[in-house]
């Protein structure tokens, strides 16, 4: 109680506020207090688990169902269902259920990652009424059903990664005023989610594109950061001869692997393998690298080597041989990985499809096309199989 | 002797005149002090005098002492007090010639070289470079037997600072005769020397060096340029291309650094660098088309090709794979005379701000009463002060010692000097204000030439690292054993404690001070003495502190900060030594404004010491305090993003 009326009477500092945070957040762990407050929430559950919420469907009545009965599934019937709602009367009776109902069918619509329409429900409730006037109705959450549904609705939210705004937090302020669990929600929403959106080294889109070969390029640039010297390259089969089949493809290869490649004995066989899975947002990209085995490493310098600072060679002492020891030492490159050392990337557009053509595992680049292949060196892989 | 009478006539008028630094209560004491100091001091310089006069036509070439090099010695805490003494080389009778040379020198600079017009032409007038011709400046280092002007290494510094006065001019000398064929000098065979060096002197052929490609710069050993033998072994043919040749666009003879094949004696086959002199008359010599430069820009810049070009076998030159060492070689010695170019524009640019200083009135008072920009004239002369001084205890170190080891000296004064001419060269253009960015005034002019001597004849982070490199891999061999030990203190019980109670006086910024520099200093100059002993004990400290931390990894790319740390405090010591030294000598011998330098060498001392301070404090105190870690985590996330980084002030994340 303490908290609650400092938080009601003076300015709460922060670290009152968390306090009260955590104090709430263990009742209504505890099985007496959800039951007091009905409250349906599982702190401890994933994201997932919570967004399931199957037992609201008991709750939607047909009428309500109905609102979403369309056959039209997009934005704009969606929307129209929220303002026959709303233009429905002065009463606005049963918005909790509505928003329940829109909740479930949002993904149906394709509107569950648009902030707008969350807006749109949230802002159905009615404004002012469930304000709490005194610090015991704070305390004892008033009007819990509609809480526990804006709080659901905000749980949905974070479940498909929407960011809420300013103006939703004014939506929440109209109906539940500011000493009220959403709120609260809210608040931990925008402290995290900002620092979550925008913690991924690879900028995606908010939405990643349909279109596969958008999203190629967009994976095969993604695994490209490894080595900023590298570049993408697009190529139509049809440009190549022996294509089986007319398509693209996104090739990602930098400086330093042509160097490699073009250093390779060819004696020694290179593989293709694949498709490996890299995901962008909800969408995969299967992708294919240009293999060849692992060169051993250089053994590391023994530690009395290091130790001996005696006779050092730079490069102004004289001209370095290839076997001489270097103490500028010429660094392994990222590329060249234990397990092999990888020549090249690419995404195509059938991928898929010669996969399953040919089975999984690698094949090896037959001997003879081997001077076609180092002679272009940015050529398509996948054309080279045997 | 008359220098003596000299010296007490300087120190007795200076005591009269209790302008002293160091308390004035025994003069007795600090005369007959004095007099030692200088007696030992000016052994050597006095050693050469009465040669020369007894015997001036034999030189003092038989009496050259033969000396330890002194910066690579200071990375064992070993300082050659001798450097204390200024060098005077030059004898009466060269003394004289020189400044009866440099006068016509001088008027023809004054009156006959139009550098806004060389500037904006890009093309230095032929009747200027006939000039320069007429005045034996192509030919100020070649021997005179084979007509050249025989100018040692002073006297070659002393004339750079005129030359430098249109940079276009000084870099197509340099370009000429500092490179393109010293290599005939360094290591040319007689042959080659009668052949060569009498059209090049008079500059009937001008000369250019071929190192720098377009796939290698700083790192010469990576050249493709290629050279084969002909079957019959008498021809090598030269292919490849070379780029930003200075005077490639007209150089009769070049110095071509190209691979050529070695046979091992196990059949293997290396490429190794080997040195050309290549004419242009030999054929398949073609130049592209002039550079459009930033500075600099009368000099002729551009690429040169050779195709297939002939080049008999007996124009080696030194030996067959040996190039690189001969490359080294010209570019080492080739560096000293930047020091004194650089201090001779900046005497003359400064010369010109001050102009403006005391005829320029702003609220009521002359820009020169204005303690911001006094502080700059003072700072700038200080910072000329130290180039000079570098520059010509460098030369002088050159000029009288036999087989003087002087390339880190000599880096040194070229890092120190290109930054120092670029810096208060912006700072005298600061003093004009507006009228200085003006191109109708020369400011803007000396400042674009002035930015090529950060970059060429190695870049200063490069000379960096080869100043830190090689003092290190000097100070490596000797300190071999007491490294291994230090790097593994377990082992080592008794060595680590008794390396402690030294440790312990470092650690607490105390070092002991043995050296006893001051003594061999003037005693008004003995505050700076200490200073400058106790900084070559801190830097000493470092050297042990780095290697001990890195071992052979020393050299490694990441490791190059703490390098170029030591590399700045090697420079500061230097620089610390020629300042003190040159003016415990012109206050000795009663130079005019003797005083005057002996306030220029005190404050670069301070500072100097400040910074060494600091630098060694990072030394010791590693990455991780120094903030070294977290600019390379900052630069690491710069280069994974492409760029900078962080997200524009004006990105909302939300509404």
């Amino acid at each position: 109680m303490a908290s609650t009326s400092s938080l009601l009477w003076g300015r709460a500092s922060s670290k009152f506020a968390l306090q009260y945070v955590w104090n709430v957040s263990r009742r209504l762990q505890s099985p007496v207090f959800s039951n007091t407050f009905q409250c349906r929430r599982r702190i401890t559950t994933t994201p997932l688990q919570a967004a399931r919420k199957e037992h609201n469907e008991e709750k939607t009545s047909l009428t309500i169902q109905g609102y979403f009965a369309s056959k039209d599934r997009s934005k704009e019937t969606f929307l129209t269902a929220c303002d026959v709602f709303r233009d429905k009367g002065p009463h606005l009776r049963g918005h909790v259920e509505f928003i329940y109902a829109a909740l479930k069918n949002m993904e149906d619509f394709g509107v569950h990652k648009d902030l707008e329409l969350y807006k749109k429900l949230l802002n159905l409730m009615p404004k002012g009424k469930m304000i709490p006037q005194n610090m015991f109705q704070v305390e004892f959450m008033h009007y819990p059903k509609q809480q526990q549904c804006a709080i659901d609705c905000l749980e949905q939210m974070e479940t498909h990664g929407v960011m809420p705004d300013t103006e939703m937090e004014q939506i929440l302020l109209n109906a539940f005023g500011k000493y009220s669990h959403p709120i609260r929600k809210y608040g931990r929403m925008m402290y995290w989610m900002p620092k979550f959106k925008n913690a991924s080294p690879w900028l995606l889109p908010d939405i990643a594109p349909n279109d596969a070969f958008e999203l190629a390029k967009l994976a095969v640039a993604r695994m490209c950061t490894v080595d900023p010297a590298s570049t993408l390259s697009v190529f139509e089969t049809k440009d190549v001869e022996d294509a089986i089949e007319d398509t693209w493809i996104v090739s990602g290869q930098s400086l330093v692997q042509q160097d490699l490649l073009n250093k390779h004995s060819p004696d020694e066989p290179i593989k293709v393998e694949g498709p490996f899975r890299i995901f962008l947002r909800d969408k995969c990209v299967g992708y294919f690298i240009l293999r060849a085995e692992a060169k051993p490493r250089p053994p590391p310098l023994k530690r009395q080597e290091i130790d001996d600072v005696g006779d050092l060679k730079f490069w102004f002492t004289g001209e370095m041989q290839p076997d001489e020891e270097v103490a500028v030492s010429h660094p392994i490159s990222v590329h060249e990985q234990e397990d092999g050392t990888i020549l090249a990337i690419c995404a195509t557009g059938t991928s898929g499809r010669i996969h399953s053509c040919l089975g999984s595992g690698c094949w090896r680049i037959q001997t003879q096309t081997w001077p076609t292949y180092l002679y272009c060196l940015h050529k398509p892989v996948l054309l080279e199989i045997s | 002797m008359m220098l003596n009478k000299q010296l007490m006539k300087a120190v007795l008028g200076h005591t009269c005149n209790g302008r002293v630094i160091v308390g004035n209560s025994r003069p007795h004491i600090r005369l007959s002090r004095c007099l030692n100091t200088t007696n030992q001091d000016s052994s050597t310089s006095a050693q050469v005098k009465e040669v020369s006069d007894n015997e001036p036509t034999q030189q003092s070439i038989v009496r050259k002492p033969k000396r330890p090099p002194f910066i690579k010695n200071l990375f064992l805490g070993r300082f050659d007090k001798e450097m204390l003494t200024y060098p005077e080389v030059l004898d009466k009778d060269r003394h004289e010639l020189l400044h009866e040379m440099i006068v016509p020198i001088e008027r023809f600079f004054e009156e006959q070289v139009d550098g806004e017009k060389i500037d904006k032409e890009a093309k230095i007038p032929p009747e200027t470079l006939q000039g320069l011709k007429d005045l034996g400046l192509y030919g100020q280092q070649i021997p005179e037997e084979y007509g050249g002007l025989g100018l040692g290494a002073t006297e070659y510094a002393r004339i750079a600072e005129i030359t430098a006065i249109d940079g276009s001019i000084a870099v197509t000398l340099a370009a000429h005769q500092a490179i393109g064929l010293k290599g005939i000098l360094i290591a040319g065979t007689n042959e080659q020397k009668e052949k060569y060096l009498p059209q090049l002197a008079c500059g009937e052929w001008t000369a250019a060096f071929c190192l720098t490609e377009p796939s290698s710069g700083s790192d010469a050993a990576s050249i493709q340029t290629r050279a084969t033998l002909s079957e019959d072994g008498t021809t090598w043919l030269l292919n490849g291309s070379k780029i930003w040749i200075s005077n490639g666009g007209y150089a009769d003879l070049m110095t071509v650094f190209a691979k050529t094949p070695e046979v091992l004696p196990s059949g293997e086959v290396r490429e190794k660098v080997t040195a050309f002199i290549v004419e242009r008359g030999f054929g398949g010599v073609s130049s592209g088309t002039p550079e459009d430069k930033m500075g600099i820009r009368g000099s002729n810049t551009c690429e040169v090709y050779f195709d297939n070009t002939p080049v008999p076998a007996e124009n080696v030159l030194g030996e067959v794979g040996g190039g690189f060492k001969v490359a080294m070689n010209i570019l080492n010695s080739g560096r000293f005379s930047m020091g004194s170019s650089g201090a001779g524009i900046l005497k003359k640019i400064m010369g010109w701000a001050l102009e403006h200083a005391v005829t320029r009135k702003q609220f009521g008072h002359h820009l020169s009463e204005f303690a911001m920009i006094k502080e700059k004239f003072a700072r700038m002369s200080v910072a000329i002060y130290a180039m000079e001084s570098m520059a010509y205890l460098t030369a002088g170190m050159i000029d009288g010692q036999e087989e003087a080891d002087c390339s880190v000296e000599a880096a040194i004064v070229k890092v120190f000097s290109s930054e120092a001419a670029w810096h208060w060269g912006s700072e005298c253009l600061q003093i004009l204000g507006g009228l200085g960015y003006m191109k109708s005034y020369p400011f803007e002019r000396y400042l674009r030439d002035a930015r090529i001597l950060l970059i060429f004849e190695g870049t200063n982070e490069i000379l960096r690292l080869f100043i830190a490199l090689s003092g290190l891999q000097h100070a490596g061999n000797e300190m071999k054993g007491m490294i291994q030990k230090l790097r593994n203190p377990l082992m080592n019980p008794g060595f680590i404690l008794g390396k402690g109670i030294e440790r312990i006086r470092q650690h607490k910024d105390n070092p002991k001070l043995d050296l006893n520099l001051s003594d061999s200093l003037h005693p008004s100059l003995k505050a700076a003495g200490d200073i400058l002993e106790y900084c070559v004990k801190r830097f000493q400290y470092s050297v042990e502190t780095v290697l001990a931390r890195h071992g052979r990894e020393v050299a490694d790319p990441k490791n190059q900060l703490e390098l170029a740390r030591l590399a700045n405090c090697a420079m500061d010591i230097f620089a610390m030594t020629a300042v003190l030294s040159r003016a415990s000598r012109a206050y000795c011998i009663g130079v005019r404004n003797s005083s005057h330098e002996v306030q220029l060498a005190m404050t670069f001392c301070d500072e100097a010491s400040a910074r060494i301070k600091t630098m060694v404090k990072d030394i010791e105190n590693g990455p991780f305090i120094s903030n070294d870690s977290t600019y390379a985590k900052i630069a690491d996330t710069v280069i994974e993003h492409g760029g900078y980084a962080a997200e524009h002030p004006l990105t909302r994340v939300f509404w």
